[in-house]
């Protein structure tokens, strides 16, 4: 029961929040504290251990005790941040997290503060805080990590790629780094830089079912569909319910000719998930390649039943009716598919009265 | 051992097959009646075998069909049935007697392998095809494989074609046009408007002018038949009759875009060519083209091109041909006279024949039949384009399966739009014999468009979504524009008879020049894209009318329908105003004649010269000055209205003149009726 030699991983549920699997690269340890000759640093603890076991509103309460008792315990403002941040409460977590970076400026204030501020959809704040962290700590590979994650989604790709490479130059086995830098190659149309930051990535952990899934659509690009069904399939096999791959995969089958094989993939993922108009949409153009007409106009009215302004679905339900000779049904569809968006069904309707 | 065992199996694969049972008296001791009827049967068959391919149905059935009931396995008789079904509509149906006649005697006949070829040909069995010519070829000796040997090579070729074609098929529906056009007897030859509402086809019906059969082909002759379509929907088909179908062989050929002028094959002097025109609803008697066009050689297929001013046409005349049938130009001299023939160059033209010859209505697709270029089998239809500015020919292009089959596909027209095209063909599903098909193109295949997703960031849980967009497609479609319409009078609404003469405004010259219909003032003229048209309507005593159509090159095809009244503008002329309507025994003007009175305005507004006379009529009841009174009122209530709205009062006069200038009888309602009217008379312009 030596709890006060043990490190504590507060932060690790914390940090991984959004993630899809559990990242170990973004812990941030806390303190180790001397035997407990004061009464603050015992709630502080006792804090801590409630917060391990999930009992967040034992553990806010701790950590009010250690402030209350000692008002520059800037650690305690910092975990009390975590608690809340942990219960979603995130405006309160920033006021923490202010609390305690004014008593002591420090790396993980900042970069906690930041990941709040992104909770909070506050981008440009957060991406500033990430910044602030990496002044005050050069080497912290995250704030770089997160940083090029929110300028991915500001499609600012080239600048990510450069922080995802930062993070990757301080933490050679930062396999998320890869996958994250890959994916933005993609975006500019680097697939061969991709598939071998992809690569990398499963280099450094083997057990990363997205990234496998992501190789897969990067060698589905470049039309080598063999590697991305057997890829694919590897990601199904590391995640059994990855309803993106099998729709993926069903997909890679489609191009690669396999009609039935894809009717079968875009059914699985639609078992896995029962509104995903997407594998509807999918496999109403297999069944298309299979001259199943019928099933394929009433896969795409299933997936315009889930998303109603779903164009895409519009123009392959038109592009089925027309093979049933249902004119006026194919020329109402490719109407309404051009009024939601889709600029090549405007090629369809010359026809229509 | 081993000796034994082959012995055995050879004894055991040797009774599995039948053996050749010939008509002998031995092979059937118990029903020599029966030999005698099939024996009997076999030689009435062999006489009309004997004669030509076209008696072959006759020997078929049902003489020989008859002795294979009695006796199924006998060699010759299963060849004989199998070339009589090869040169039927029934074609496929040789293969099984083929078959067996080659299994119970494989020296039934030397050409066995041939036609066997000829036959899986026809089925699309290519590599069964292959092998009976390869083993034909091989049986040919001395000049018998010099005769052959390049046919055969050419069947070979064929299929190699077909089976890459059959591999790609394009994207068609093909639809029976219906019980309106086709019968049971052959329909075929269709050509139509380029707007599609108009067909002429060729039907050997019993019913056919004359009512005879022609010994020659063992058939019908041949008569032209018309149907209109409305709505989408084809009219029944009627005989054209008198001039224009004959005793003899009449067939349709090229129907003019507009639908007012075609050409006609009559089978006179070897097969000639002949014209006709549409004159009110009386098509003219078909007056023989001249030597330019025809000869004493077979002249078959003709087109227009769609200004009218030249004739595509078939020939196999030996002077200046390529080979087998032709396609030859003749264009128009400034008499209007048809010049001398051009053959259109070996890039079109084979040593084969080359038959149907169509020009789609943008003046540079042309689409005929071949047996040469990259035929699947028999005559394959094919596009070829032409440069309109080095008038090079482009190299044909095969329409592709299954449009084009092993069998002859000719006669093939296709509409301005380009999405459909019409053709005849046989198909067992049919009214019988050859029926009329309409093709419809649905063009490259229309790529679904999938959407997928993946988790690009490893730190966020939502996949980011992505679109396969497909290229665009390539949009073939025809390059012009159909302009249409019906001209009127501009005040009776009667159908006009006008010119309508077609600019090139760039180079200020006249291309064309048309006349609309006397009966139903229909118009149709056909607008290559690429041009600024100056379109005008004349004539005579009428206001000209004109349009502009500037049509970049890359604009699609477009109907454009365009009704033009005229304005009658003679001295003297007499314009009945119908719409113009007073209440009952008064002078007041209702309503309902506000349209009539502001066209009547336009007129006198957009011709300011014009001066008329506006006179009031009644019909004989009532007193004669009562009449006059009234009538005058009348007028002169037009003649205000026309002041009212701007028209000086020193070009107008009004008169009434009561029960006086009658136009129509006063002894019933409708006369009366008649009578009772507004009219002007326009007095200078």
């Amino acid at each position: 029961m030596n709890i006060k030699k043990v490190l504590f991983v507060l932060f690790c549920s914390f940090a991984t929040q959004n993630m899809i699997n559990a990242q170990t690269d973004s812990i941030v340890k806390a303190k180790v504290l001397d035997d407990g000759s004061q009464d603050a640093e015992k709630f502080y603890n006792s804090g801590i251990s409630n917060f391990a076991n999930k009992n967040f509103n034992a553990a806010l309460n701790d950590f009010n005790q250690a402030v209350t008792l000692k008002p520059d315990f800037e650690r305690a403002y910092y975990n009390r941040g975590a608690v809340k941040f942990e219960m979603k409460d995130y405006n309160e977590a920033i006021a923490d997290f202010d609390k305690a970076l004014t008593i002591n400026e420090s790396a993980d204030s900042y970069f906690s503060r930041g990941q709040a501020k992104y909770a909070l959809n506050k981008k440009e704040e957060a991406m500033a805080d990430y910044t602030k962290t990496t002044e005050v700590k050069a080497d912290y590979a995250q704030a770089y990590y997160y940083r090029g994650g929110i300028k991915f989604e500001n499609a600012d790709y080239k600048s990510a790629i450069d922080d995802f490479t930062r993070a990757i130059t301080i933490k050679p086995d930062y396999a998320y780094a890869y996958n994250d830098r890959g994916s933005a190659k993609r975006q500019l149309d680097d697939i061969k830089g991709a598939i071998s930051d992809y690569n990398k990535a499963l280099v450094a952990n083997s057990e990363l079912a997205f990234t496998y899934n992501n190789l897969a659509s990067a060698k589905r690009k470049l039309g080598d569909l063999k590697g991305a069904i057997s890829d694919y399939t590897e990601a199904i096999n590391q995640k059994k319910d990855y309803y993106v791959a099998y729709n993926n995969r069903g997909s890679a089958k489609l191009d690669n000719g396999d009609y039935q094989g894809a009717v079968d993939d875009f059914t699985k993922a639609i078992q896995l998930k029962a509104d995903y108009s997407f594998a509807f949409n999918n496999r109403a153009a297999a069944k298309y390649k299979l001259k199943d007409y019928k099933g394929s106009i009433d896969d795409c009215s299933k997936a315009i039943q889930i998303n109603s302004s779903y164009g895409y679905s519009y123009l392959n339900r038109g592009i089925a009716k027309e093979m049933i000779r249902d004119n006026s049904g194919a020329c109402a569809d490719w109407i309404k598919a051009a009024e939601l968006g889709v600029e090549s069904a405007k090629n369809y309707t010359g026809d229509c009265k | 051992m081993k000796k034994i065992y082959t012995l055995l199996a050879l004894i055991i694969t040797a009774n599995i097959f039948a053996q050749n049972i010939e008509f002998t008296k031995d092979n059937f001791k118990d029903n020599k009646d029966g030999l005698k009827e099939a024996k009997n049967n076999i030689d009435k068959g062999d006489e009309l075998f004997a004669l030509a391919t076209v008696f072959y149905k006759q020997a078929l059935d049902p003489y020989y069909l008859s002795a294979q009931k009695f006796n199924p396995n006998n060699a010759l008789l299963n060849y004989k049935i199998g070339k009589c079904y090869l040169y039927s509509n029934y074609k496929l149906k040789s293969i099984p007697f083929l078959e067996k006649a080659l299994q119970l005697n494989p020296a039934v006949d030397p050409q066995i392998h041939y036609l066997l070829g000829k036959a899986y040909h026809l089925n699309m069995e290519w590599d069964k095809a292959i092998k009976s010519f390869q083993t034909f070829q091989q049986t040919l000796k001395g000049e018998e494989l010099a005769l052959m040997m390049g046919e055969v090579n050419v069947h070979i070729s064929q299929c190699l074609t077909g089976k890459e074609m059959v591999k790609n098929p394009v994207r068609v529906f093909i639809d029976n046009i219906g019980a309106e056009i086709n019968s049971q007897f052959p329909d075929y030859s269709p050509v139509i408007s380029a707007d599609e509402s108009v067909m002429l086809f060729t039907s050997r019906r019993t019913n056919s002018t004359g009512g005879k059969i022609d010994p020659q082909i063992n058939e019908n002759f041949e008569d032209i038949y018309i149907s209109t379509r409305k709505d989408g929907k084809w009219s029944p088909a009627i005989n054209m009759g008198s001039p224009i179908n004959t005793d003899n062989h009449d067939a349709n050929s090229g129907l003019s875009a507009d639908g007012q002028k075609f050409l006609i094959y009559i089978g006179n002097n070897n097969g000639d060519l002949y014209e006709s025109e549409l004159k009110g609803d009386k098509w003219s008697k078909p007056d023989h083209m001249n030597k330019n066009i025809n000869t004493s050689y077979h002249e078959s297929s003709a087109c227009y091109s769609p200004d009218g001013k030249s004739v595509y046409f078939v020939s196999d005349k030996p002077d200046g041909g390529l080979g087998d049938r032709d396609i030859y130009i003749s264009n128009k001299d400034e008499k209007g006279k048809w010049g001398k023939a051009t053959n259109l160059g070996p890039t079109i033209n084979t040593q084969y024949g080359e038959e149907g010859v169509f020009i789609h209505p943008d003046g540079k697709t042309l689409y005929f039949s071949s047996q040469g270029h990259k035929s699947m089998g028999g005559y394959d239809i094919f596009k070829s384009v032409l440069n309109t500015e080095t008038k090079v020919w482009s190299e044909p292009e095969n329409i592709g399966y299954p449009v084009n089959t092993p069998d002859d596909d000719v006669f093939f027209v296709t509409s301005a739009s380009g999405k459909h095209g019409y053709y005849a063909s046989f198909n067992a599903t049919g009214y019988g014999e050859k029926d009329i098909y309409m093709v419809t193109f649905l063009g490259l295949e229309k790529p679904m468009i999938q959407n997928n997703e993946d988790n690009l960031l490893a730190s966020q849980a939502a996949p980011v979504k992505e679109t396969v967009i497909a290229p665009v497609l390539e949009i073939k479609e025809a390059q012009l524009t159909i302009l249409k319409g019906v001209i009127t009078d501009y005040l009776t609404k009667q159908p006009l008879e006008a010119i309508i003469e077609i600019v090139d405004n760039l180079k200020n010259e006249v291309i064309a020049s048309f006349t609309s219909n006397s009966s139903t003032g229909k118009y149709l003229v056909s607008l290559p894209a690429g041009r600024n048209y100056g379109i005008a309507v004349k004539k005579e005593n009428y206001l000209f009318h004109s349009e502009n159509f500037d049509i970049p090159k890359t604009a699609a095809y477009q109907e454009v329908v365009k009704d033009i009244a005229l304005k009658n503008i003679a001295v003297g002329s007499k314009i009945i105003l119908k719409n113009i309507f007073f209440d009952f025994d008064k002078a007041t003007l209702r309503p309902e004649s506000t349209n009539e009175l502001e066209r009547l305005t336009k007129l006198l507004n957009d011709i300011p010269t014009l001066k008329i006379e506006i006179s009031g009529h009644t019909d004989s009841k009532g007193a004669d000055e009562y009449n006059k009174s009234l009538s005058n009122n009348r007028a002169k209530a037009v003649l205000d209205y026309l002041v009212k709205a701007g028209i000086s009062v020193g070009r107008l006069i009004s008169i009434g003149f009561g029960e006086e200038q009658p136009i129509a009888s006063n002894d019933t309602d409708e006369g009366r009726q008649l009578n009772r009217r507004t009219e002007f008379k326009i007095l200078s312009k």
